[in-house]
């Protein structure tokens, strides 16, 4: 059994990429495949505090690397799925600790038992983004329909196809279907126009997002939710089904029509 | 100094090349070595040295005499000999004798020899570096054929040439390269004695950066027959062909530096460092993109630029002739960088707002910037008239482009 290792990047900082690791990779472990997600934002760890399991870290992706301990006492079990690990990334080191060889050659031993190795990479293109890119095989880069994001997904796609990872797919996240709309965010056609790349999703912002990351349970969790609805089928096009993309859409009922006049906008969505 | 009417001494580093004359008899080189040594003793202590006997024969009792006056007179150790190209067969012939000159894989001495010299900056051979490297060249055989077959030594042996690498890399680790195969370095080894007889006295100027050059390179290009050096460059890909490759590294952290070889013939207005390892300019040649240019992206050229694919925020191309972008062109664009004025900037979608033709930037007027839709997607060309950035509707042909909106500089 080979498994596949997908790093999970952006550039930009803050645009939701450990929300979205942390999501995918539950999503793939409610899937029944066996996961593990790898935290590499050495010194910023945060997957761990997302995913709800910062008590249980005994050894860290560092300790793993540098033969201090068992690959597998480094992993931590998930509290709701058990076939979901996390590898959390140490707190007290810098990114420079490791090298792409060391994170390879990990990840060439987890696939050989994980259908899915999922990597969280840092912000920015230094040395913990070559790192995480390095043991990849395919790269789902994120961004948000503002300008900046999307420039700074511009220059890692470059990045990705010097490191030879062609064509990573994208999510966008943070959607507000409303303002696309009125025609004040960028839309997918532009976002794709601009990047060239395949869309893999698109998630709203949504609140129930923010709230299930505070309290450290996946969104994807909350089948109610918007945003879990959109990481479900962002999960199943990674899984390989065709899922077709549908456009998300403001909510059209009275009220919210009173409240877009009003300017105050509840979470606007549906799901893509 | 180091010249003498017979021996030519040139040196190359920790090596020292002796060139021995073959108009003379054998014993009149063998009194004017000795006494060439006697006269600069002190100059050499330790290091190697390769014999050019030149296109005389010589038998094994002068070799090994060769070698006992360099034993004796200095502390040099015999590496290699050479002889003229004509004598290629013949030489091939005394391939045992000479070998027994060189040093066996049992014989460590010459390693022991060298190994308290490495912590020294090669105090003996540095003052050659300095010596009139020319005058070695002026010697070489008359007759010599320049390149076309080249010389080999006399001796190689392999398990003779390990021990022979083992003390170089002892000796000085980056010298090592172009010393450890005899075979292959022999045409650079040989090549100031095979070629020069036809530039018959070269300005000692000419001749005596060539030396240094070498030296920390290790590279035998450098002082490879001029010959050789253009089939080189010829033979090279063309721009297109080196661009698939090479387009995957955007990163600009480890941008490909120019060849130093290619770029002594081109000669561009300025430095090529562009993160897409280019070609050589040679004058009409375009360079073709074929993939998009993405944010961090700075593509140099000094002749034209064509792009088939777009050129996103955040990217540069800087060239020396025009751009052509079949694309959308949301980057910086910078035609004329050499100062050709002439050059145009043309995009199917022209969408920068901030061009630069030569010297002179211009950037669109505000009612283009605030257009909420796009620019108008018909192919556009920007060009410079009384200093001044113009972007006009491309019609039909080149020389038809007029008027347009002015981007303000």
């Amino acid at each position: 059994m080979k498994g596949k290792t997908i790093v999970i990047t952006s550039g930009k900082g803050g645009v939701g990429k450990t929300t979205t690791t942390a999501n995918i990779g539950t999503g793939l472990a409610m899937r029944g495949h066996k996961v593990v997600v790898i935290d590499t934002d050495i010194g910023l760890r945060n997957l761990d505090v997302v995913m709800g399991l910062e008590n249980r870290i005994v050894y860290d992706l560092v300790d793993a690397i540098e033969d201090r301990c068992k690959l597998h006492q480094a992993m931590i079990r998930d509290k709701h799925l058990p076939e979901l690990y996390l590898i959390p990334a140490a707190q007290t080191r810098d990114k420079n600790c490791i090298n792409p060889e060391q994170l390879t050659g990990l990840c060439r031993k987890l696939e050989q038992e994980f259908d899915y190795v999922i990597i969280d990479c840092p912000a920015g293109i230094e040395q913990g983004f070559k790192n995480a890119i390095s043991p990849a095989q395919e790269a789902i880069l994120v961004t948000t329909p503002e300008v900046s994001a999307i420039r700074d997904a511009d220059r890692v796609i470059g990045l990705l196809e010097a490191a030879e990872l062609y064509r990573p797919r994208l999510i966008i996240n943070r959607v507000r279907p409303g303002m696309v709309k009125r025609g004040d965010m960028l839309d997918k056609d532009d976002i794709v126009e601009l990047l060239a790349v395949d869309v893999l999703g698109m998630v709203p912002a949504d609140d129930r997002l923010i709230t299930a990351t505070n309290q450290g349970v996946p969104v994807i969790h909350d089948k109610r939710a918007p945003s879990s609805m959109a990481f479900s089928r962002i999960v199943a096009r990674i899984d390989g089904d065709d899922v077709p993309m549908l456009d998300l859409e403001a909510k059209t009922g009275l009220m919210d029509k009173v409240r877009d006049l009003m300017g105050i906008s509840r979470s606007e969505y549906s799901h893509a | 100094m180091p010249e003498t009417a017979t021996i030519q001494v040139l040196g190359r580093g920790t090596n020292v090349d002796f060139t021995i004359d073959d108009t003379v008899p054998y014993e009149t080189a063998a009194r004017n070595l000795r006494a060439y040594l006697s006269e600069c003793r002190g100059l050499y202590s330790k290091g190697t040295v390769s014999v050019n006997v030149g296109r005389r024969i010589l038998e094994a009792e002068q070799l090994s005499g060769i070698k006992r006056i360099l034993d004796k007179e200095s502390g040099l150790t015999v590496s290699r000999y050479w002889c003229a190209p004509e004598i290629l067969e013949d030489a091939l012939i005394h391939n045992g004798e000479a070998g027994t000159f060189l040093p066996t894989p049992g014989d460590h001495s010459p390693v022991e020899d060298l190994l308290p010299v490495s912590d020294l900056p090669a105090p003996a051979v540095e003052p050659q570096e300095v010596e009139s490297p020319a005058a070695a060249v002026a010697v070489a055989p008359a007759t010599a054929e320049p390149v076309s077959s080249e010389p080999v030594p006399v001796a190689e042996q392999p398990e003779q040439l390990e021990g022979q690498q083992l003390a170089l890399a002892i000796f000085q680790p980056e010298n090592a390269l172009s010393q450890t195969g005899p075979a292959e370095d022999a045409p650079a080894e040989n090549a100031p004695f095979a070629i020069n007889p036809e530039n018959a006295a070269p300005e000692p100027g000419e001749v005596k950066p060539a030396t240094p050059e070498e030296i920390p390179d290790g590279d035998s290009t450098v002082s490879q027959p001029p010959v050789s050096a253009v089939e080189e460059t010829n033979s090279e890909p063309v721009p297109a062909d080196g661009l698939a490759a090479t387009t995957q590294d955007t990163t600009e952290e480890e941008p490909a530096p120019p060849e130093s070889g290619t770029d002594a013939d081109s000669t561009p207005p300025y430095p090529i460092a562009g993160d897409r390892a280019i070609g050589p300019y040679r004058g009409s040649e375009a360079l073709i993109i074929k993939t998009t240019c993405r944010s961090g992206e700075v593509i140099r050229y000094p002749g034209d630029v064509v792009v088939l694919a777009d050129v996103n925020p955040g990217a540069e191309i800087i060239a020396g002739g025009d751009i052509v972008v079949l694309g959308a062109l949301r980057g910086m664009a910078h035609a004329g960088a050499g100062g050709n004025l002439k050059s145009t900037i043309f995009a199917m979608n022209l969408e920068s707002y901030r061009l630069q033709i030569g010297p002179h930037i211009g950037e669109a007027p505000r009612e283009v910037r605030r257009a909420k839709s796009p620019p108008s997607a018909a192919p556009k060309i920007a060009y410079l008239r009384r200093r001044s950035i113009f972007v006009a509707p491309f019609v039909r042909r080149y020389e038809e482009y007029q008027g347009g909106i002015l981007y303000e500089g």
